[in-house]
């Protein structure tokens, strides 16, 4: 049945609603809305195309089975991006290629590479010439940088990662992540200050 | 501070999350003039910037994006699965009895609901007290196999909950929507639905 508004029209929650109701056009609106978070997260957690792809259908299939049983339209995406995550992580359970420690998922304290002299480092990074604020380098953005975060980033322990990338990249809230990977709060602000620690000091060659 | 005894500390004895809490606002006395805290800002509104370019490039990269094939490979499982759910018999004919599903009708009345401006018809549900297990219905339905209950077509009640324009007067609209839904059901249909909840659960704004 064809609707007599476009779902361009229509407020998101109103569609997920529909959606809720089995309505096959609101789903489509859905995926195409979404897909490109979902892969793209799945992508920097996996770093493989074909296997951010299988995530992006695994759990949309999963949404669709779901979603007359969400409780409300406004606990979609938190939802969707929570069994993206999982999914992100059974794969990586499963693919023992990771070069970080699969233990290391939920707690970077004891897995993370380099957390003992994390400190030193820090107090060894050069001063930039003038004030860091003014530093135009600072902002100049190249190829090879972002390649190189996108490698450094590979090497962050799982489950910080993903707080890391929620955040940084797809603008969730702390406590929206802390919904996504159904740990408190505090860890997730834990977990994202440690990333950003091993990121920035992973990045610094790079300045 | 225990709970802060695994946190590196930079060489003037600060954390690196204190550094980064102020990371927005101009440096503080002690930032100016020291040398570890300048460094760490410095490094820290670095991989702000790289993260920003590495997030604008990857959403526009068409190389990552998933396939058209993906979202094909989802609408085939799910057009598959589409939950007929219960059924309605409209009328019996000698061939058998002709019914609609719980999901046509839901969908025919989100339809009917949109047809006025202002409404935005979200999720319906068909309530059926008196909801009957008739394994005669599902025998006339063709892969009528799913089809294990029938709702009384003497007593379809729904509840329709729609997100309203925060210009439009509510009662008037209440009273039109009801109207709109029931006259449009029963012209495609000929159920007379007994009851007709609403719930406005929204108000947007034009």
């Amino acid at each position: 049945m064809a609707s007599a508004v476009s779902l361009d029209d229509l407020d998101e929650l109103t569609v997920v609603a529909r959606a809720q109701d089995g309505d096959l056009h609101a789903f489509e609106w859905l995926i195409s809305a979404y897909q490109g978070g979902v892969f793209r997260l799945a992508f920097r957690m996996l770093g493989d195309h074909a296997e951010a792809e299988d995530i992006v259908q695994e759990t949309f299939i999963a949404a669709w089975r779901n979603l007359p049983n969400l409780s409300a339209p406004q606990a979609f995406i938190p939802w969707l991006y929570r069994t993206a995550t999982n999914k992100c992580f059974d794969q990586l359970r499963r693919s023992l290629r990771r070069p970080t420690d699969p233990v290391s998922f939920d707690d970077g304290a004891a897995g993370t590479p380099g957390a003992a002299g994390e400190g030193e480092l820090w107090n060894q990074l050069p001063m930039p010439a003038g004030g860091p604020a003014q530093d135009p380098a600072v902002y100049h953005e190249t190829e090879a940088q972002m390649q190189a975060l996108a490698d450094v980033l590979q090497t962050v322990p799982a489950g910080l990662r993903v707080c890391w990338l929620l955040r940084g990249v797809h603008n969730f809230s702390y406590a929206e992540i802390a919904a996504i990977v159904q740990q408190p709060e505090s860890t997730v602000r834990g977990r994202i200050a440690r990333a950003r620690r091993l990121l920035a000091e992973g990045m610094q060659p790079w300045r | 501070m225990a709970l802060n005894e695994d946190q590196p500390r930079l060489g003037c004895g600060r954390l690196i999350d204190e550094v980064w809490a102020s990371i927005d606002q101009p440096p503080s006395t002690h930032e100016q003039t020291c040398a570890d805290c300048q460094s760490a800002r410095a490094a820290l509104h670095h991989l702000v910037a790289v993260t920003e370019s590495m997030r604008d490039r990857d959403r526009d990269n068409p190389a990552l994006q998933p396939g058209h094939r993906v979202k094909e490979a989802i609408m085939m499982v799910a057009r598959a699965e589409v939950r007929r759910s219960r059924r309605t018999p409209l009328a019996t004919t000698p061939l058998g009895t002709i019914d609609i599903s719980e999901q046509a009708l839901s969908a025919l009345i989100r339809f009917a609901a949109s047809t006025l401006p202002g409404v935005r018809a979200r999720r319906c549900t068909v309530t059926a007290p008196r909801t009957i297990h008739a394994p005669q219905a599902s025998q006339a339905t063709q892969g009528g196999a799913s089809a294990t209950t029938v709702v009384d077509v003497e007593d379809v009640r729904i509840t329709l909950t729609v997100a309203l324009s925060s210009q439009v007067r509510i009662p008037a609209t209440m009273e039109l929507l009801r109207e709109r839904v029931g006259t449009i059901v029963q012209a495609q249909t000929s159920i007379t639905m007994q009851q007709i909840d609403i719930l406005v659960e929204d108000l947007y704004d034009l």
